[in-house]
C-alpha cells in the first residue's frame, strides 16, 4: 500500500525537504516506515529513535494531522493513502 | 474589554494605508490602537514582529527578555544596533521602537518571565508573542495561555529552517503548543549559537507573526489557528501541516468544557 511521507526541515540530518510515496506492506507501522525510509537516507533511522527504540523526543510523526505519540507511537498502523508529516522540534528565536 | 478612543488626524494619516483596506479600515485600527500585546523575546524574531507591530499602531507592546545586546545577536536582531552592545535588550528595544512610532506605549520586563509574573502578564495581554528561544518557556507560556484562553501566536527558526503557527486558545478545538511538542521528554535544545541561522529567516518568521497577530487583533481574514507553517528557507519552500488537539494533552485536554 502506497504512504504519503513529507519529510519536512530535515536539513539537519542532510535531508532536502520532499514528498515520497513509500510502498509498505500490508500492516505496516511508523517503525516500518522509518526502517524504509532509512533505506535511502542511511541514518535517518538512528535520528529519529530514541534509545529505547521510540520516536526520538526530537521529531514529531504527524499521522492525517495527529501526532503519532499521540496514537501508538512507533507501533502507530499505518493505512494505505496516509498522509505521514515528519517534523523537528525547533525553539530558535 | 478594549476601549476605543477615536482617531486624531494625525493617526488618521499615519495609519491611512490601513485604513484603505476594507477588511481593517477605521475600526480595525481603532481595535489595534486599544491592544495590549505582549512579545517575550527581543532576539531574531522578537524583533521584527515588535517592529511591525509597533509601526502598525498597537496601543502597548509588553517586551520581555533578561538578555543584553552582544555583538553576534547583530547578523539577525535588528531591534538593536552597534551603539547598544551591552545594554539590556529591552530597553535597545524599546528605543527603537519608540523612534519608529512615538504614540506607541512600550513597557518592558528585563528578565526571563516565568511564575506569577508570566500569569499577570499573560492575563492582561489580548495577543501573545512567542518569540523566545527554548522549551522550557515555550511550554510555560503555553500553559499560561491555556490558563487565561489567550491566543498564542508562535515561532521558531534555526539555520534555514522556519515553523510558525496560531494557538487561539479562546476557541474549543483549538490545540495547543503542547499537543504539537509534548513537553516532558529531553528535547535537545538546538540553538543558533551553535548550529547558526540564516539572518532573514527571522524577518520572514517574526514578520508572519505579526501579521498573525494583527489578524487576530482585527478579527480579519484566516489565522494560522490549527496549522503549522514550516518554511524550508533554503529551497524557498512554504508547507502547511493541519494540527488538531490532543484529547489527552496534559495542558489543555478538558479546556472547552462545562
Amino acid at each position: 500500500m502506497n504512504i504519503d511521507v513529507r519529510l519536512n526541515l530535515l536539513g539537519v540530518l542532510g535531508i532536502k525537504q520532499s514528498e515520497l510515496a513509500i510502498d509498505t506492506p500490508a500492516n505496516a507501522t511508523v517503525a516500518t516506515l522509518i526502517s524504509l525510509i532509512d533505506q535511502h537516507n542511511p541514518g535517518f533511522a538512528a535520528a529519529l529513535t530514541n534509545d529505547s527504540g521510540g520516536i526520538s523526543p526530537q521529531f514529531v510523526f504527524f499521522i492525517n494531522g495527529r501526532n503519532a505519540v499521540h496514537l501508538d507511537g512507533m507501533n502507530t498502523r499505518l493505512d494505505a493513502g496516509d498522509v505521514v508529516n515528519v517534523i523537528p522540534a525547533i525553539a530558535g528565536g | 474589554m478594549w476601549v476605543f478612543v477615536p482617531m486624531n488626524d494625525d493617526q488618521l494619516l499615519r495609519y491611512s494605508r490601513h485604513i484603505l483596506l476594507p477588511e481593517i479600515g477605521v475600526e480595525g485600527q481603532e481595535a489595534i490602537l486599544a491592544a495590549r500585546v505582549l512579545v517575550v523575546g527581543a532576539g531574531g524574531l522578537g524583533s521584527p514582529a515588535a517592529m511591525y507591530l509597533a509601526a502598525a499602531g498597537v496601543g502597548t507592546l509588553v517586551l520581555c527578555d533578561g538578555d543584553t545586546v552582544d555583538l553576534t545577536n547583530l547578523q539577525r536582531q535588528i531591534l538593536h544596533s552597534a551603539e547598544g552592545v551591552g545594554r539590556l535588550k529591552v530597553e535597545s528595544g524599546r528605543d527603537t521602537l519608540l523612534r519608529l512610532n512615538p504614540f506607541a506605549r512600550v513597557e518592558t520586563v528585563a528578565e526571563r518571565l516565568e511564575g506569577d509574573a508570566l500569569e499577570a502578564q499573560v492575563a492582561a495581554a489580548d495577543v501573545v508573542l512567542d518569540c523566545s528561544d527554548n522549551f522550557a518557556t515555550r511550554h510555560a507560556i503555553n500553559r499560561a495561555c491555556v490558563r487565561h484562553r489567550k491566543p498564542l501566536v508562535s515561532g521558531a527558526a534555526i539555520r534555514f529552517d522556519g515553523q510558525v503557527s496560531v494557538f487561539d486558545l479562546r476557541q474549543a478545538e483549538s490545540p495547543c503548543y503542547h499537543c504539537l511538542f509534548p513537553e516532558g521528554q529531553e528535547v535537545e535544545e538546538i540553538r543558533c549559537a551553535v548550529m547558526g541561522v540564516f539572518a532573514p529567516l527571522t524577518g520572514i518568521i517574526g514578520a508572519t507573526q505579526a501579521a498573525e497577530a494583527l489578524k487576530l487583533l482585527i478579527g480579519c481574514g484566516t489565522t494560522l489557528d490549527g496549522r503549522l507553517l514550516l518554511l524550508d528557507g533554503l529551497g524557498m519552500e512554504w508547507r502547511s501541516v493541519t494540527l488538531g488537539r490532543d484529547p489527552g494533552c496534559g495542558v489543555c485536554a478538558g479546556r472547552g468544557e462545562a
